[in-house]
């Protein structure tokens, strides 16, 4: 344990004082910013519109939850994961073959589990900040708006439970970005396959619900985008989650494997 | 060749295997093939505890390789390889825990400090808290790569990459020492001071270093194994080699017996 | 002869294991699926016949029996896993944490899903594509969290044509059809209310038909304007109430099968002989609803002085704030505190809202009034309205002759009939609720706030089902944001420019001062 958080340590080090990092969270965090500023300025539009035009029943339903938190994270913030988390990822083994510090790591007592463990507990660690970075949206709407009837203007529930969806889909991307930044050297083909990946799992729903009978539904339940939408409207889901762990812990059993593999062929 | 009491019951070796072989190092019909390209072909050869052993041979005849199998790198195509009499396949866990490996590239991470470095691998090689701060002071000051401790591994020189390197190699004190081309880089103060450095391993490690530069052997090994195209061609202590090839130099017996 | 084995033997193993995927478009018996996996096997079988001792040294090797090893464990991994997923998704666990607990349903529906005892089939007709499909789906597993009597049944009308005949379903008409036995009822809109009701209804047995007067510039049970009866004549259907029209000067008289008569908003008097009905109608035991609005002539003074009850000619308005967070001027006449009654038991604290509504009296003794009557308000206006008699001319304030608030809104008054002869007797009680506003159950206000819940109870009331049961779609509390220009900018600045570049200088920072070390 305490090897793979050595290596979780020396990753997030490398994350936290390289450029990279930042440079992925800032363009991360612009997109969405622009996504959460245009979903507030339609709000205020709407708000002030039901009110000239006297309204008052489509003014009762605009509320925060629905209207900017939900659709922030569920339309824009988990499609911005599916193609920056691949580009975090993509150096973690890539790289480590590609210089051949792989063989210190190899030359160690240290095992693949340690190894692969380590590298995604770091991956992880950056889903979890940049997750922390989305909570600011719903702070500036709690310190901006107001809520009717004596509650608060956010569902603060529902706004977590969103935000643990986000995460749950992250550790997925990264488990993924993982998996292809190990059977390659070449960090841009692994973020580029790590993308074709996510985004073919992201479409699968669209092609399953086109067929009819078993293969329908097993595709549809295969696709990511069937699980990503229940936290964020303030359900929790034991079988999403179990979902998401088992494509992380079978994304991350392949990982192993060719990490392994190294030893072995 | 005596077998030396173990400093780390946690590495001894297993009681039937030491009885099987009294060698650190045994290395018995390896054989590396890159489909139907071989790289080594039944490369056999053992190191008794605390030799220090030349690898000698023109680039290409696969040192490297070798040592790559040796520590568990990558996998041979055959043959087996037992070092503290562990096999390196088998139980590669036990076998990393005795071999300090310095690769043809040192292993480096261009974005820590040098000290950042020496933290990392003590912490893979298991070494916790105060024993690895007096373990770092110490390979730092063989290795003399002190005053380089605070700068990034990326923008030293590659003469202290090499030390840093070896460095990571001594991390541990391991009993097992493979060195690939362990003065490469170096300029020739330094070539010196790791030449003495490695010397004052002898007695307590085993150590196997590959080179090209024949004068290292002479200068630092008590025996020379010389490989040409994957396969060994001299197993034997410099002397013995030099009388048996009739007082020829190292150089001229290299020669002819890699010249083909 | 290698390279073809290993050709031979790569897509052959291809063939092979993509036959798993085969099985999903074939029947098993089909000898597409078995041509398929006999060409894969033949072509095995000839890579391993062409080049024999080559794959002997290759399945002798390491790496072969890593990669079989590996495949063998991730298929298990991926059937272990899979089995997991199927059976989670079998046995949904699934915990609504939403402040309003939007995604619950209520403890009506619930009850009434546990006391389900026979079969009942939801069929849906909606394709695809079409949102209600999602909605229903959802909706119906709630459901079946109480209930495994419950099956739901989505047709696609374009692919079932037969079934869309065979139920008569029209695409303007209400496509979800729940049944039991052979009782059907028709619902529009996937909503929790009309559902609970529908299977309430297929449950248990039919009620008595409400009529919507016409005649008298009443809203209508087909007017989808502002005003409009429209959407609450839906909710009466979808509540397995059947709903019609009633021109009494017409008919002469009242249908025998009423089960209430309402009067939503009269404009113009109504009739002498339509009033002398009515009145004939409530003595024998029936039901009557009216709604009144400010600025008409109803005429039914005399009428409603005969139930002690009396309409000043006034509108209400509010000096308290509540009213503009729906948007809404001091004409609307917010209540939320109600008096003991079926009808507003469990309304509890929410709010309803009268838009320019008129002040009743009760009880108004006189020469007509019976004594046998019982009646009393429901609910009244807050303590700061009061009704204002000359709107027009913008002195809105308390002034003399105006009545001060609290002033009553809703009356209910009844009378026991079980001594009306029987071959007469309609029921064995009265029952007649008079609002001093239509507006709140009309097709623009309506769905404010409690409005809705109060209507149901009211016809429920008058129906006498009170078992029958509003169910008020939860949503999630309203929020505002109202903003000036420099909190506008401010939170865009917070947002677009200090995080993203904050962000970038403390990373351009912290490598430009690394990366000279």
């Amino acid at each position: 344990m305490r090897t793979l958080l050595a290596i979780a340590r020396k990753e997030l080090k490398v994350y936290f004082t390289t450029p990279t990092a930042y440079v992925v969270c800032a363009l991360f965090t612009l997109v969405a910013s622009v996504f959460f500023w245009s979903f507030l300025k339609r709000f205020m539009l709407d708000s002030q519109l039901f009110l000239e035009v006297q309204r008052p029943e489509l003014l009762e339903q605009l509320n925060f939850n629905d209207r900017v938190i939900t659709p922030l994270y569920v339309g824009y913030v988990q499609i911005i994961f599916l193609f920056v988390l691949p580009l975090l990822t993509m150096r973690l083994l890539a790289e480590e073959r590609r210089t051949r510090t792989v063989e210190l790591l190899l030359s160690t007592p240290v095992s693949p589990w340690q190894i692969v463990g380590g590298k995604y507990l770091s991956a992880v660690t950056m889903v979890l900040a940049m997750t922390a970075i989305c909570l600011i949206y719903p702070l500036l709407l709690e310190l901006a708006g107001h809520g009717v009837g004596g509650s608060g203007p956010l569902d603060w529930s529902t706004v977590l439970l969103g935000l643990l969806g986000l995460f749950l889909v992250g550790a997925t991307c990264a488990a993924v970005g993982l998996l292809t930044s190990s059977i390659t050297e070449n960090q841009i083909v692994a973020a580029v396959i790590g993308m074709m990946v996510l985004l073919f799992f992201w479409v699968l729903r669209g092609v399953g619900e086109g067929l009819e009978g078993t293969l329908g539904a097993v595709l549809t339940y295969a696709s990511i985008l069937t699980h990503i939408e229940s936290y964020a409207r303030g359900i929790f889901s034991l079988g999403d989650l179990i979902y998401f762990a088992s494509f992380v812990a079978l994304c991350l059993f392949l990982t192993h494997r060719m990490v392994e593999s190294m030893r072995w062929a | 060749m005596s077998d030396r009491p173990a400093a780390d019951p946690a590495v001894s070796p297993a009681p039937h295997a030491a009885a099987a072989t009294a060698f650190m190092i045994d290395v018995r019909g390896l054989t590396k093939r890159y489909r139907d390209l071989a790289a080594i072909e039944d490369v056999s050869f053992s190191v008794a505890a605390g030799e220090i052993v030349g690898f000698l041979g023109p680039n290409g005849a696969g040192k490297s390789t070798t040592m790559r199998i040796l520590t568990g790198c990558i996998p041979a195509t055959a043959g087996s390889v037992r070092v503290n009499g562990f096999d390196v396949f088998e139980d590669p866990h036990q076998v990393k825990r005795c071999i300090g490996y310095l690769p043809e590239v040192p292993p480096l991470y261009p974005d820590l400090t040098a000290l950042e470095q020496l933290q990392f691998v003590a912490a893979l090689k298991g070494i916790r808290g105060r024993q690895a701060r007096a373990e770092i002071d110490r390979v730092v000051q063989r290795a003399a790569v002190g005053d380089q401790l605070s700068r990034l591994v990326g923008n030293l020189s590659k003469g202290y990459r090499q030390r840093v390197g070896i460095a990571l190699a001594l991390l541990g004190d391991p009993k097992v020492l493979i060195l690939d081309e362990p003065t490469v880089g170096l300029d020739p103060k330094q070539i010196g001071e790791v030449r003495g450095l490695i010397k004052n391993l002898a007695g307590d490690h085993t150590v196997v270093l590959s080179t090209h530069i024949l004068p290292e052997v002479t200068m630092t090994c008590q025996r020379a194994l010389i490989i040409a195209a994957g396969r060994i061609v001299a197993d034997d202590t410099i002397d013995r080699l030099a009388a048996s090839h009739g007082g020829k130099s190292l150089e001229e017996i290299f020669l002819s017996l890699t010249s083909h | 002869m290698r390279i073809l084995s290993i050709i031979l033997g790569v897509v052959g193993s291809v063939v092979l294991l993509t036959c798993l995927l085969t099985v999903f478009f074939f029947p098993l018996d089909s000898w597409l699926l078995w041509g398929k996996v006999a060409i894969g096997l033949s072509m095995l079988v000839v890579a391993i016949a062409v080049n024999w001792r080559g794959v002997g040294t290759t399945v002798a090797k390491r790496s072969t029996v890593y990669v079989l090893i590996t495949t063998v464990v991730a298929l298990g991994l991926l059937a272990l896993l899979g089995a997991v997923n199927y059976l989670a998704n079998m046995h949904r666990v699934e915990i609504d944490l939403t402040r309003e607990r939007i995604f619950t349903l209520a403890d009506q529906s619930q009850q009434l899903a546990e006391g389900i005892d026979q079969p009942v089939t939801v069929t849906a007709f909606f394709r695809n594509d079409e949102p209600e499909a999602l909605v229903l789906t959802d909706l119906v597993e709630r459901y079946r969290l109480h209930s495994d009597k419950i099956a739901l049944d989505v047709v696609d009308p374009d692919r079932r044509p037969e079934l869309v005949e065979k139920y008569n379903v029209k695409a303007d008409g209400p496509r979800i059809i729940v049944g039991a036995g052979a009782q059907e009822a028709r619902i529009r809109e996937p909503t929790e209310e009309a559902l609970t009701n529908a299977l309430l209804q297929v449950t248990q047995t039919a009620s008595k038909p409400v009529y919507f007067l016409i005649g008298h510039g009443e809203s209508g049970i087909q007017d989808q304007s502002e005003s409009g009866y429209q959407a609450t004549a839906d909710d009466l259907t979808a509540e397995g109430y059947a709903v019609q029209s009633l021109n009494l000067v017409d008919s002469g008289k009242i249908p025998t099968d009423a089960g209430l008569i309402a009067v939503p908003g009269p404009r113009n008097p109504l009739l002498g002989p339509e009033l002398e009905q009515l009145a004939s109608y409530l003595e024998r035991g029936g039901k009557l609803l009216l709604l009144l609005e400010p600025d008409t002539d109803p005429g039914l003074a005399d009428f409603l002085a005969r139930y002690q009850i009396g309409y000043r000619n006034d509108t209400i308005l509010d000096a308290s704030p509540y009213g503009r967070l729906f948007g809404m001027g001091p004409d609307a006449a917010i209540v939320f505190t109600y008096e003991e009654h079926a009808i507003t038991r469990d309304l509890g604290n929410m709010m309803t809202i009268f838009s320019g509504a008129r002040s009743l009296q009760t009880p108004v003794d006189g020469p007509r009034a019976d004594a046998a009557v019982q009646a009393r308000a429901i609910f009244s206006s807050t303590p700061r309205s009061w009704g204002e008699t000359d709107l027009l001319a913008g002195n809105w304030e308390l002034s003399p002759g105006e009545a001060p608030g609290p002033l009553a809104i809703a009356v209910v008054a009844t009378k026991n009939t079980s001594t009306v002869a029987t071959d007469q007797k309609l029921a064995d009680e009265m029952r007649l609720v008079v609002v001093g506003d239509s507006s709140f159950g009309d097709n623009r206000y309506r769905t404010l706030q409690a409005n809705r819940d109060l209507f149901l109870n009211i016809v429920a009331w008058l129906t006498e089902q009170e078992n029958k049961i509003a169910i008020r779609p939860r949503q999630r509390g309203a929020s505002r944001v109202v903003l000036g220009p420099d909190e506008e900018a401010l939170i865009a600045f917070v947002a677009i420019d200090a995080l993203p570049v904050t962000l970038l200088s403390l990373g351009l920072g912290i490598w430009l001062a690394r990366r000279r070390r």
